[in-house]
């Protein structure tokens, strides 16, 4: 069952000038959910980050924030919010501990022990007496996830959070964040460059291009528009349906309106459906594998392609 | 608010910025009576006087709050500590919380001048005010105060009026901290700008209400205290500094109001 949206905005806009950051986004996050943020440098995907956290102020247009429209009385509200944007809030100058303890008393929280429960969850547990300046951009990033998640948000924000991380840490932070969502029903925005990351990541995406929202797709739906068939046409349709079922055992298939078939088995050895239709008198008009990479669907949603 | 306030001490505990300035601050309150007591008697030229005026409260004060008014607001921006600041309290809560901690700062940049000076004052030492300024007065016993509890207790009040009167001339970086963001800036702006205010006031002193206006902020020449001063130029120096002070903080809220935090 859907409930009420943790972020709602409204024809949101924001203007640099004569440049425009944000582009009227209407936007809606739910509750529980991991979404992916996608575009290109400079696409908006930042401004967009700080129009919902409040760190800027909407040229026009309306962020709804768990419910709440009323900018000011969505003071309250941001605190359930957490956010690592464009670089970890650290103070060079004291260790991990200390920044821990800095964002703490910020955000109000008594309890000394979640220090220590959050460094250990990130991995921080033994760095020490270490200054957080010389800390590399792994440990840096590690310590601001550690932060943002210091008042337990319902919502939070992360740009690039695995940026600078190594392949283990990357494997990490996601299985964090997976965990996160699921155990505690808190609502992700997180935005990559790391497309097979997020992929791994998100139950939903977000593709943004010249800030303006140019598509939102589930997983499943992501996962249906870059699948890879094999796309079979001949003169007779229901002859090839069942040769494929009754000799090579595929019910894998969809019938398209064009009467052709895409298959979703047999992929990796096309050569022997090939050979099978034609040793049943099928001879196929058309014979090919299609099916986007997850790469190339967004390229063409972002890069103004007709699908778009 | 209160939140803010403790994490900007945290936070300006862990600043070698800070830990510097006030070293400096303490070394140049005690070189300034130090000097004071050797022109006294003679050790040194009554000359030396200029070359001592560079570790003149004035002059330390107004390089180093000016330089610490631009630490105080610039280091949550360059760490991005702002962020979890914003989502914690509101604006206004956050350019209070720098205000407050501003004047905290000065008062701390003063404190070894008033510690030095009393420590002057009760030792009976032979001093002179090469200066005329409030800490010099003190040791110098201008006056002629006995060494009492009375005495210390004035010297406590003046003090810490004069902390006020700092804080609120160094105010003015407030503004220009939350617009420019970079400490060396303010402080460059913030010095210059404090001196070249004092050097117009007392130009603007006998002028027919400019010398009226100026006297209602704390660059008022009757704001400079001395152990000569009677409650009402205390309440007075107060009072305006605390209306200046409110004023530079809402000059920095109309400049942080709708501002993009980076």
């Amino acid at each position: 069952m859907m409930s009420d949206p943790v972020v709602t905005t409204r024809d949101l806009t924001k203007r640099f000038g004569a440049a425009v950051a944000v582009d009227s986004v209407n936007l809606s996050l739910e509750r529980g959910q991991i979404y992916g943020l996608i575009g290109k440098n400079g696409a908006g995907k930042t401004s967009l980050m700080r129009l919902i956290t409040g760190l800027s102020i909407p040229t026009s247009g309306t962020v709804e924030l768990f419910g709440n429209a009323d900018p000011s009385a969505q003071q309250e509200d941001r605190k359930r919010l957490g956010c690592l944007i464009e670089s970890p809030g650290l103070n060079g100058a004291m260790t991990a501990q200390e920044n821990m303890r800095l964002h703490r008393v910020i955000r109000g929280i008594p309890s000394t022990t979640v220090e220590a429960e959050l460094l250990d969850l990130v991995g921080l547990a033994d760095v020490g007496r270490k200054k957080v300046k010389n800390f590399s951009l792994g440990m840096k990033q590690r310590l601001g996830i550690a932060i943002a998640l210091l008042p337990s948000p319902e919502l939070l924000i992360l740009d690039e959070p695995v940026n600078g991380l190594d392949p283990v840490g990357v494997v990490e932070v996601r299985t964090l964040l997976k965990r996160l969502s699921a155990d505690h029903d808190i609502t992700i925005l997180i935005s990559s460059h790391n497309l097979p990351e997020l992929y791994q990541t998100a139950t939903d995406y977000i593709l943004i291009d010249q800030g303006a929202i140019r598509r939102t797709v589930t997983l499943d739906q992501l996962e249906a528009e870059c699948r890879q068939y094999l796309r079979i046409a001949c003169a007779e349709p229901e002859k090839l349906l069942r040769v494929l079922e009754t000799e090579l055992g595929i019910r894998d298939v969809t019938v398209m309106p064009d009467r052709s078939v895409r298959l979703y088995d047999h992929l990796d050895d096309p050569e022997a459906v090939m050979r099978t239709l034609c040793a049943h008198e099928v001879f196929p008009t058309t014979f090919t594998t299609e099916g986007d990479t997850l790469e190339g669907y967004f390229l063409a949603v972002i890069g103004g392609d007709s699908r778009a | 608010m209160h939140n803010l306030i403790r994490a900007d001490l945290f936070t300006l505990r862990h600043s070698t910025g800070v830990r510097v300035s006030l070293l400096v601050a303490v070394v140049a309150a005690v070189g300034y009576v130090y000097l004071a007591h050797q022109i006294a008697t003679g050790a040194l030229e009554p000359s030396a006087a200029d070359s001592a005026s560079v570790l003149s409260d004035v002059m330390v004060v107004y390089l180093l709050g000016s330089l610490l008014a631009g630490i105080v607001v610039a280091t949550d921006f360059d760490t991005k500590t702002i962020h979890d600041a914003l989502l914690s309290s509101s604006r206004a809560a956050l350019v209070a919380t720098k205000t407050v901690v501003l004047v905290a700062v000065v008062a701390s940049l003063v404190a070894p001048y008033g510690l030095v000076a009393l420590v002057g004052f009760l030792s009976g030492q032979e001093f002179t005010a090469f200066l005329p300024t409030v800490f010099l007065s003190i040791v110098a016993n201008e006056q002629g105060l006995p060494a009492d509890a009375g005495s210390v207790g004035t010297i406590v009040v003046v003090v810490a009026a004069t902390m006020l009167v700092y804080a609120a001339r160094l105010s003015i970086c407030l503004p220009l901290a939350f617009a420019v963001k970079r400490p060396v800036a303010v402080m460059a702006v913030g010095f210059g700008g404090n001196f070249l205010v004092d050097f117009v006031a007392t130009l603007v002193v006998d002028v027919p209400v400019l010398g009226d206006l100026v006297g209602l902020t704390p660059f008022g020449p009757t704001h400079s205290l001395t152990l000569a001063s009677d409650a009402g130029d205390l309440l007075a120096a107060a009072g305006a500094s605390i209306v200046f002070l409110a004023l530079m903080a809402g000059a920095s809220y109309l400049i942080f109001r709708r501002a993009d935090i980076k």
